[in-house]
């Protein structure tokens, strides 16, 4: 190759010392706007996932675990429970004015022991009336579900054709789901029927809280649609008027808490995207000064055998953006790494759910963290490449002989 | 080719205020010939490296014009002057000058490869008429002072350019090398390029075909 268009690559090669540390400042600065927007962006997937799997605007719960927050420990923060109210509740609510569609539930938590092959989350849904799980199960795996099979979320380690066992039952997986990033990954989803034999067992078995109830009579909680243009709220507060001993949750109230969080830490990110940047260009901007201020005399002896203003600025940055592209690709690289690796400790410890947005998603937020890096390497050092390349040459050619 | 500087002066402005100008080259007429090897003398300061400088066309002078067989230095393009300068001027600047990412031969091929010929050869051949052709492979800063030079000289002259100029060339060279320098220098003049050698040692004069010293900036004649 031609000498002088490799000297962009030697100059970098033959500084290790500085190009490393340009390397890292420009990798981190990348690091942060890709991993940023992929962190905020996973959040926010994860919080649609998590609306669109609720997929209710209300849910009816037994009073008692309203007050227990049993329900949000199940669908927001993946713990397992059940609790009971009579099957009359359905209707009753169905009858109040303003719902559209109405479908109940049934819930069982299996036992880490013996009896059971995992302790999970059972859901039993009914299939005649359902408008939340179904489409989701048809989305992943076709066909309906017989009695005693079962469909089981992403993170459930078991696959198609698997037998669960459950109080002594066995049941037979028919399908596994797609990844959701929400706390129904750890759960077992099921026709109502099925989950009642499983009640069953496991009150014969005495391993159920609630030895009384007949599991055929009862329900866990009432799914609502609300009528279009109906305030939901005030929906809520007219079933628990007219439905004893109920409380009705509008789940966006649910996830509230979420949304709060969300907005929070995109904010944390958005504030240290700015720092890192502003730093980063700061930084960029003395290492660049010096680097192109310690070659001025090297410059203008390249300008005294030939080489033209428009080649040496072209050459000069040809160095800085190989730098920036180079860290820019190091940076996403460690950022994919880090969700590939931490996106599950990562969502345990934020405790909110996370999904991976799409590809295309994924490649627009690299492409701008790459031009971020180069845009910051560009401005960080347009002036000081444009002086030295337009300078005059006998006046650079006196320093420091 | 011939150089012809037509009423050059150089003026800069010193240290602070705009008023306090100094005359570092005061205006003249110079003559460079080809064939010939011209040589300048005079005291630290003269003004010897600014007229170089001017006439090699990396210095715009204040006033006055620079020709090359006619054509006028300063008032090409850049691109156009920077050819210019790759084709036919060899200039040797005063004091260490290296590409230190380069070694040695890359350094003294680079006038030859800007513009997509391997200049390989010609460069071996100038690194051993200089006796530096062991350190081909060597990078920059692990020369000697001398071998530095004769690498810069080596650059300057590795085109075969039909103008030369030299900043004191021999001035950190002992006078095996000092000899090597200016035959090599005188021979090239003999061939028909235009020499201008800056210089202090009057050892040197013996290769002069005519002598000019420089005076707090006037040029004058001696030879
Ligand atoms: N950019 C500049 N600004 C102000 N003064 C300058 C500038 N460049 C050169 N000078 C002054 O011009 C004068 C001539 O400088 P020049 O380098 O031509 O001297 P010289 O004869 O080559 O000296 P030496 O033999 O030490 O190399 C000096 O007094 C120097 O201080
Ligand atoms: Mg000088």
């Amino acid at each position: 190759m031609q000498i002088f268009r490799k000297l962009p690559l030697l100059n970098i090669l033959r500084k290790p010392v500085r190009s490393a540390i340009l390397l890292c400042l420009t990798a981190v600065l990348s690091f942060t706007v890709f991993g940023g927007a992929l962190m905020v962006s996973s959040l926010r997937s994860g919080m649609t996932s998590l609306k669109e799997r609720l997929g209710a605007d209300i849910m009816v719960i037994p009073e008692e675990a309203a007050e227990k927050k049993n329900l949000e420990e199940i669908v927001l923060q993946g713990q397992t429970g059940y609790f009971y109210m009579e099957d009359t509740v359905t209707k009753a609510v169905a009858d109040v004015e303003g719902t559209k569609q109405v479908s109940d539930q049934i819930f069982l938590a299996s036992l880490a022991a013996s009896c059971c092959s995992a302790k999970v989350q059972l859901i039993g849904f009914d299939p005649e009336t359902d408008f939340t799980v179904l489409p989701w199960i048809r989305r992943s795996c076709s066909g309906q579900l017989k009695k005693m099979e079962v469909v089981v979320g992403h993170d459930i380690v078991s696959d198609e054709g698997d037998t669960l066992t459950f109080y002594g039952t066995d049941c037979i997986v028919a399908g596994k789901l797609t990844r959701t990033g929400t706390s129904y990954d750890h759960c077992v989803f099921a026709g109502a029927d099925t989950i009642r034999e499983l009640t069953m067992s496991s009150i014969g078995k005495n391993l159920n809280q609630f030895k009384e109830v007949d599991p055929n009579h009862v329900v866990s909680c009432v799914l609502v649609q609300a009528e279009e243009g109906i305030e939901i709220d005030a929906l809520a507060e007219r079933i628990q008027a007219s439905v004893p001993g109920v409380c009705a949750v509008p789940t966006s109230g649910m996830i509230a808490g979420i949304s709060g969080n969300l907005l929070g830490i995109s904010h944390i990110v958005r504030i240290m995207t700015a720092v890192i940047l502003i730093l980063a260009f700061l930084i960029m901007m003395i290492v660049f000064t010096m680097l192109i201020n310690e070659r001025k005399r090297e410059y203008a002896l390249l300008r005294v055998v030939g080489v033209s203003r428009v080649s040496l600025r072209r050459s000069v940055m040809s160095e800085i953006l190989l730098i920036c592209l180079a860290g820019a690709a190091a940076g996403i690289c460690a950022a994919l790494l880090v969700e590939i690796l931490f996106a599950g400790a990562l969502q345990g410890t934020l405790d909110m759910p996370m999904l991976m947005p799409g590809a295309g998603s994924v490649i627009s937020y690299m492409l701008s963290a790459a031009l971020t890096v180069v845009a910051a390497g560009i401005l960080s050092s347009f002036w000081n490449v444009n002086r030295v390349s337009s300078g005059e040459i006998g006046l650079a050619l006196r320093q420091e002989r | 080719m011939e150089v012809i500087a037509q009423q050059i002066r150089k003026e800069f402005i010193r240290a602070g205020s705009q008023t306090n100008i100094f005359t570092a080259v005061a205006p003249c007429d110079f003559l460079i010939p080809a064939g010939q090897v011209t040589m300048i003398h005079g005291r630290s300061g003269s003004g010897k490296s600014t007229m170089l400088n001017l006439l090699a066309g990396i210095l715009h002078p204040t006033e006055g014009k620079v020709f090359y067989d006619g054509a006028d230095l300063y008032a090409m393009k850049d691109e156009e002057l920077s050819g210019f300068r790759n084709r036919h001027i060899g200039y040797v600047p005063q004091g260490r000058s290296a590409v230190f990412s380069l070694n040695v031969l890359e350094n003294v091929m680079l006038p030859y490869t800007l513009y997509e010929e391997d200049g390989r050869n010609a460069a071996r051949r100038m690194l051993e008429r200089f006796g530096i052709a062991d350190l081909s492979e060597v990078m920059p800063d692990r020369l000697s002072g001398g071998e530095l030079r004769r690498m810069a000289i080596a650059r300057a002259l590795v085109r075969k350019p039909e103008v030369i100029f030299a900043d004191e060339p021999t001035g950190d060279l002992d006078d095996e090398n000092t000899e090597a320098v200016l035959d090599s220098l005188c021979q090239l003049a003999r061939e028909g390029a235009a020499v201008l050698i800056v210089t202090h040692e009057e050892d040197a004069f013996a290769y002069a075909d005519r002598i000019f010293a420089m005076n707090a900036g006037t040029l004058s004649q001696e030879r």
